[in-house]
């Protein structure tokens, strides 16, 4: 598998976690560090207080569809409290806008964290698009 | 997951986590996964304001919800979207040396601090954190993650150094806050509740760094005790990058107990005869030092009456918490002793009674906590116990507010002023031997 390093400040832009102001500023870590000493001409070096991050295995997505017709599109309800109604709102709407798809609303079991392996299994072997949602 | 079973996949997610869920798909692999966005909230809104968000555009994106949504499904592939391979993210050991004044600012701004003053970790100071330990710097304490979707991030002795340094923790101190980083938990973590956490101290080290389990135990009293718990939110949001406001911590209000998370000794001395020490509870040996993570929300004053039993007060309280939470009872040891009086001749005596003696009517257990239903009522509808079988229950049936007794613990702690005790709703996490990080 190819290996390429990204640099720091990709990173941090592309995951949005640099705060603003260090965006623009000579301060990203990794650029001319050295190992000098202490208060050197006014000067401090200091370790770097950030653990190790875990390196990224990039996956290439699934292939799009040409159309939706004739397709199952499953609406999966992953099970947060309170937004069943969105989701059947949500069927409606898009049976209604995509009358040759077969949109079907299912509720997943267990917390939204959880595993379903039936409704998992019952995707792969009938399912051709997932529109998944939604928390809060 | 659909992706990698070769079913494109259109998640669609509320506004107010938009950040969030970028940074989680990047970490997964799929950088330009396909979201929909909806106005924030959903849950509980009306039919017609769900039709209107449906038929509306995403906020984010100005495009019609329905339209991006489907768009998703069937926009063919970019060769981004096809990448395959691993990016490293490099770190480097050092910092680029800079002032102080720039330094610090530097820290503020990539939230490497609890936005009080940090010593900086030089060299010097690191090293000298260092002796603390006979342990090697490089060697791996362990891993630790915001929460599941995000990254899990590795660290070193030395990386936990650096952050006991910044913490103003002293070298003897060192092997208490290296137990605490190998345990994995994070003091900051993700979640639109916002969670405290607590760290309970046991064995001979809390005497050897003259820890303070007396007057004032859990406030700002003792040096050891403010800077090991200081030093378990900076280690957090520094190793493991927890605690990033919008991007992996989404606390509504926040937690003011993270500042220290209610790190305290626990008065083993003074515990009633028969009461074991919290570790010892846990399978350590008594002679071992020990520290024990919780968590939790928050911590009330639960008073007692001079009139009748204490114990009999007791229930009244613990039905305040949450039944998807815990109760964690710290008390001083002059209501442990009174407790002792009343015929509890352990810890486990009592936390049964309490246990038994908690009640809560079914309708209310599954009508009036967001928690329980959101995580408890998906697991009764899946048939998991004894969910399941309560949920089948009459209104008006008792059920326990705690699924287990082990969802209630107790420390005794305090400087003998008043027999007095709170109420957290701390649960378990894990426990850490202080002595293998000597």
């Amino acid at each position: 598998m190819k290996s390429r390093r990204i640099t720091r400040r990709e990173f941090l832009k592309d995951a949005g976690i640099m705060a603003g102001g260090a965006l623009g500023s000579s301060l990203l870590l990794g650029q001319g560090c050295s190992s000098g000493t202490s208060q050197q001409d006014g000067l401090m070096t200091i370790l770097n207080p950030e653990g190790q991050p875990p390196p990224i295995l990039l996956t290439p997505m699934a292939e799009r569809l040409d159309s939706l017709d004739g397709k199952n599109i499953y609406i999966v309800d992953i099970h947060f409290t309170g937004t069943q109604v969105f989701l059947e709102e949500l069927q409606k709407a898009v049976q209604d806008r995509y009358p040759k798809a077969n949109i079907l609303l299912r509720l997943k079991a267990g917390a939204y964290a959880e595993n379903d392996a039936a409704l998992w299994d019952e995707i792969e072997q009938n399912g051709h698009g997932v529109l998944m949602g939604v928390g809060h | 997951m659909f992706e990698k079973m070769g079913i494109p996949t259109a998640p669609i997610v509320t506004s107010a986590f938009s950040t969030v869920v970028k940074r989680v798909a990047l970490n997964l692999g799929m950088p330009n996964m396909r979201f929909t966005f909806t106005p924030h909230p959903i849950a509980g809104q009306t039919e017609e304001a769900c039709r209107n968000y449906v038929q509306g555009n995403d906020p984010l994106t100005g495009e019609p919800l329905i339209q991006e949504s489907a768009d998703a499904l069937t926009t063919p592939l970019t060769e981004d979207d096809r990448k395959t391979g691993m990016l490293e993210v490099p770190r480097e050991r050092l910092l680029k040396a800079d002032t102080e004044a720039n330094l610090q600012q530097q820290f503020l701004d990539n939230y490497w601090t609890d936005f009080m003053t940090i010593t900086l970790p030089t060299e010097d100071r690191v090293a000298e954190m260092l002796k603390g330990t006979s342990h090697a710097p490089d060697e791996i304490v362990g891993r630790m993650q915001a929460s599941g979707p995000h990254p899990m991030y590795s660290y070193t002795v030395e990386m936990v150094a650096t952050c006991a340094v910044m913490a103003g923790a002293r070298p003897e101190y060192l092997p208490v806050i290296l137990a605490i980083a190998s345990t994995g938990a994070t003091s900051l973590f993700t979640s639109t509740t916002s969670f405290s956490r607590m760290v309970v101290v046991n064995g001979p080290v809390r005497q050897e760094l003259e820890m303070n389990s007396g007057i004032g135990a859990l406030g700002p009293f003792n040096y050891a005790n403010a800077t090991i718990g200081r030093a378990w939110t900076i280690l957090s949001r520094c190793l493991s990058r927890s605690g990033l406001p919008g991007q992996n911590y989404m606390g509504s209000l926040g937690n003011s107990l993270s500042y220290n998370n209610l790190c305290f000794p626990e008065k083993e001395e003074r515990l009633p005869d028969g009461w074991k020490p919290l570790h010892v509870q846990r399978g350590y040996k008594a002679e071992e030092s020990v520290v024990s993570v919780f968590s939790g929300y928050g911590i009330f004053h639960a008073d007692s009456s001079f009139i009748g039993t204490i114990h009999t007060q007791i229930p009244y309280f613990l039905k305040f918490n949450n039944p998807d939470a815990g109760a964690f009872m710290i008390m001083d040891p002059t209501l442990a002793d009174r407790l002792k009086g009343e015929g509890f001749d352990t810890k486990e005596q009592l936390i049964q009674w309490a246990w038994e003696n908690t009640k809560i009517k079914v309708e209310d257990y599954w009508n009036n906590y967001q928690l329980v239903q959101i995580f408890l009522l998906p697991r009764a509808e899946k048939g998991v116990e004894p969910f399941a079988s309560w949920l089948k229950l009459p209104e008006g049936s008792l059920i326990p507010q705690f699924p287990s007794k082990g969802m209630i613990n107790i420390a005794v702690v305090g400087g003998e002023t008043q027999e007095f005790w709170q109420l957290a709703d701390h649960t378990y996490v894990a426990s850490a031997s202080v002595d293998k990080w000597r």
